[in-house]
């Protein structure tokens, strides 16, 4: 519990690394701010906290400090990718709060899960995993609607959105998925080896 | 770096020794660099919720179920 109260706190401070000049690829032309990304980062967290505490106190009866923990870190997991191009509040609550529909019920899941002796009860591949998916895929989401390069004939079509950008996006994302599972692999072949010494 | 390997040392604490997480360490300090290499030249991941937070859940979750089928002979 502390440390998600330190990791709420200091958590926004990662997006001071964010380059001021120059745009960082070709489909953006407006500028990234290290406020907009932290502030971005607060709006969501903290959405998610709340989010997480009302859904759970609704589904068990109480305040449990399992939401308050995993809320911080599902809301972070979320907004990480797509922070520093959310340039309203809106978008930013809108994010943790899908976070923090979604966290109970992984909340629910993982604790069935937990009576099995092959899974260790930290809840780390929901709330990090499949929210970090989710968080990438919504920056495939936002930067297809936030394209700016092309000109839209607005009257034909109301809602642009950039299919190309946001498959690009999403193929980056399902490639990372499968880096990662293949270096667990990889890490758990070596602790294989080591373990069996 | 350090809190994508936090949070797969999450997923794997209190069933690990000392010398599999020093290996753990190392070899998943080299692909975490490795998926973010690969990972930068196509999207700009500056919150870090693909290179570290994805990275680190799933890694940590197969590197879990390795150690869970592993321990069972004892």
């Amino acid at each position: 519990m502390i440390g998600a109260a330190f990791f709420w706190v200091f958590y926004p401070c990662i997006f001071l690394d964010v380059p001021f000049t120059g745009s960082i690829a070709s489909t953006d032309t407006t500028p990234f701010l290290a406020e907009n990304g932290m502030i971005s980062a607060y709006w969501a967290i903290s959405t998610c906290v709340v989010t997480t505490l009302a859904l759970g106190a609704v589904i068990h009866g109480r305040i449990r400090i399992k939401d308050l923990m995993y809320g911080v870190f599902a809301g972070a997991a979320m907004i990480g990718t797509s922070a520093p191009l959310i340039y309203s509040p809106t978008t930013a609550i809108v994010l943790g709060m899908i976070a923090g529909l979604l966290q109970p019920i992984f909340n629910l899941i993982e604790e069935r899960m937990a009576k099995s002796k092959a899974y260790f009860s930290t809840c780390v591949p929901f709330v990090f995993g499949i929210q970090g998916l989710l968080g990438s895929l919504a920056c495939g989401v936002i930067r297809a609607i936030r394209d700016n390069t092309t000109v839209f004939n607005y009257s034909l079509d109301p809602f642009p959105f950039r299919w190309d950008v946001a498959g690009e996006f999403f193929r980056a994302c399902f490639i990372s998925f499968g880096i990662a599972l293949g270096a667990g692999a990889v890490v758990g072949f070596f602790v294989w080896i080591v373990s069996a010494q | 770096m350090a809190l994508a390997l936090t949070i797969a040392f999450a997923a794997v604490v209190g069933r690990a020794g000392p010398l599999e997480i020093l290996f753990f360490v190392l070899i998943g300090g080299a692909l975490y660099e490795l998926n973010r290499q690969i990972i930068s030249t196509e999207m700009y991941d500056i919150g870090g919720s693909n290179t570290i937070f994805m990275f680190g859940g799933l890694m940590g979750t197969v590197v879990a179920f390795f150690l869970a089928f592993t321990k069972q002979k004892d």
